[in-house]
């Protein structure tokens, strides 16, 4: 049913609504998508956003709340393509939860050991690859 | 690498990933002297692995009081995180299904959940206001449980070591070790490693561990399910599309008393996804945002979006003089039945949980399909060990297993 939403939210809702009533007799089918890394991506502002430390949180302090204590000095578990542009340095560094990637000038800065693990980065940019035992969040009741 | 094909101001974020690095995911090797020999390897001790490490010990145990002739096996489970749990991260609303299933034994109100899930609501929300929505059926939670999959898992844990599975924590699985086209077990990733990749203080090698059958229980987007799905050329209907959840947990003074989705604000319309608000107990409530990769503005920012959700007049009362615990993130496979793999076997492997892509949309669930599936593989490791066949065509059956079963309806 979540392909149905490939049309946006209120065309999806009618289709989603019309698979729901009639058991997906109707609208049921596949419906053809592009992987998630080749949709394009329109250039955009970002939302403006200062965290007050108490409601909200800026990346740095959720990954502390990740109870992630990866040790610094780990190798970089994560493969980046050549060359990125900056505007792919940017999609990188708003994509990923964890503050993993930041564009310093022209360049992308990739801060490894914040890596939660999520995946997102292997979905959508730079691959993901496994590290050391022990390494990412220490989640407890999440 | 600049590509020409792109307009300016936009992105193709396919043309700037790197190839999968399958050269160091598939290693066709022999194992080292001293391999763990195994007789079946979960990848994976989050909810399918343990699931299905806990129903092979059963079936093999009942065997061999029957005399079945099977003797002991080893099961082992390898967990990358450094205790069970610890990179487990769901909503979560769990339908008690297929943990009654697992644990016959165990009284309903002795599985590890929180509280049975109150009434549901669903909102649409813009940036001030919300308008109640009639919840869609498949949104209904009635007799479902509020729960913590870390508590879950870590409870199953307990009861794998219990039937004589061999839990391994810390050990994430780099490699794939095959002969031909099959999976004989896999290569662990060393630890104490310096930035430069050499052995520093603390070195620890990779251990080889192998397996009669290997199940890839990796949770979602799998580097070895990946890897073995392009190395084997196994495809599916469409590609697997993927979603990131942000979630936070909070003490609180007063949790609310229903299970709460929204959609709409602070997403733009042209991403899909919503968020929820699931009271854990009186005083802690689990929330979180949950956006489709595809989203198309490059500067959408779903940690930021749950931020401002937390400000909207429907989320601030409950955080009022709270607390924030934890948070995490996750990925979510979407994709649904079109996106599952042509085949979730192979030779001396299987694939479940989410890495196959078992995840329902509509009812936002994953974790029962998870310990299903781990089921299932066990149930057709234990009769292809049985017939002495962990061949591709020995394996063959799971796929009818799941795809006949309430997942592959459900999907």
């Amino acid at each position: 049913m979540r392909l149905a939403f490939k049309s946006g939210l209120y065309g999806g809702g009618v289709k989603a609504a019309i698979m729901s009533a009639t058991k997906g007799a109707l609208m049921g089918g596949r419906i053809d998508v592009l992987a998630d890394a080749d949709e394009p991506r329109e250039v955009t502002a970002p939302a403006e956003f200062t965290p007050d430390g108490e409601r909200t949180v800026g990346k740095l302090d959720a990954v502390f709340r990740s109870g992630n204590a990866t040790r610094d000095d780990i190798p970089s578990h994560l493969i980046v393509g050549e060359e990125v542009p900056p505007d792919v340095a940017d999609l990188y560094a708003y994509m990923c939860p964890a503050g993993v990637y930041e564009r310093d000038g022209d360049k992308l800065v990739v801060n490894a050991p914040n890596c939660i693990d999520c995946k997102a980065t292997d979905i959508l940019g730079p691959r993901w690859t496994p590290r050391e035992g022990g390494s990412g969040p220490s989640y407890k009741r999440m | 690498m600049t590509k020409g094909n792109e307009t300016p101001g936009s992105i193709k974020p396919s043309d700037h990933q790197p190839p999968l690095p399958l050269d160091r995911f598939i290693v066709e090797d022999s194992p080292d002297d001293e391999a763990v020999p195994m007789d079946v390897l979960f990848v994976g001790g989050g909810p399918a692995g343990l699931a299905g490490a806990i129903e092979l010990a059963r079936l093999v145990a009942r065997d061999n009081e029957g005399g079945g002739g099977l003797g002991e096996l080893e099961i082992g489970v390898l967990e990358k995180a450094g205790s069970l749990g610890e990179h487990c991260m769901s909503g979560a609303i769990v339908n008690p299904g297929p943990f009654r299933e697992l644990f016959p034994d165990v009284p309903e109100s002795e599985l590890p959940f929180r509280v049975p899930a109150p009434k549901d609501r669903v909102y649409m929300l813009s940036q001030r206001g919300k308008t109640r929505i009639p919840t869609p059926p498949s949104m209904h939670n009635k007799a479902n449980y509020v729960a913590s999959i870390c508590e879950i898992v870590r409870w199953m844990g307990d009861r794998a070591e219990a039937a004589g599975v061999n839990v391994f924590t810390g050990f994430p699985a780099e490699s794939l070790l095959v002969d031909g086209d099959n999976v004989i077990g896999v290569r662990t990733t060393p630890s104490g490693l310096d930035r430069q990749g050499q052995p520093g203080s603390g070195y620890m090698p990779a251990t080889d561990v192998t397996a009669r059958v290997t199940v890839l229980s990796e949770g979602t987007r799998g580097s070895l399910s990946q890897a073995y799905m392009a190395w084997q050329r196994v495809e599916a209907p469409n590609p697997q599309i993927y979603a990131l959840g942000v979630k936070e947990l909070w003490q609180v003074k007063q949790a609310p008393n229903h299970v709460i989705h929204t959609m709409g604000w602070p997403l733009p319309k042209d991403a899909f996804g919503g968020s929820w608000v699931y009271p854990m107990a009186d005083d802690l409530i689990s929330l979180g945002l949950v956006v489709g990769l595809d989203y198309r503005q490059h500067s959408l920012d779903v940690h930021v979006l749950l931020q401002k959700l937390k400000g909207h007049p429907l989320v601030a009362p409950y955080l009022e003089g709270g607390e924030l615990m934890e948070w995490g993130a996750k990925t979510i496979p979407e994709g649904g039945y079109y996106s599952l793999p042509d085949r979730m076997y192979g030779n001396g492997l299987l694939i479940a949980g989410d890495a196959a892509g078992f995840i329902d949309v509509p009812s936002l669930k994953g974790i029962h399909y998870a310990v299903q599936s781990g089921m299932f593989a066990a149930r057709t490791i234990f009769e292809a060990l049985k017939n002495d066949d962990t061949s591709l065509s020995g394996l063959s059956g799971y796929d009818a297993m799941v795809r006949d079963s309430f997942i592959g309806k459900d999907l």
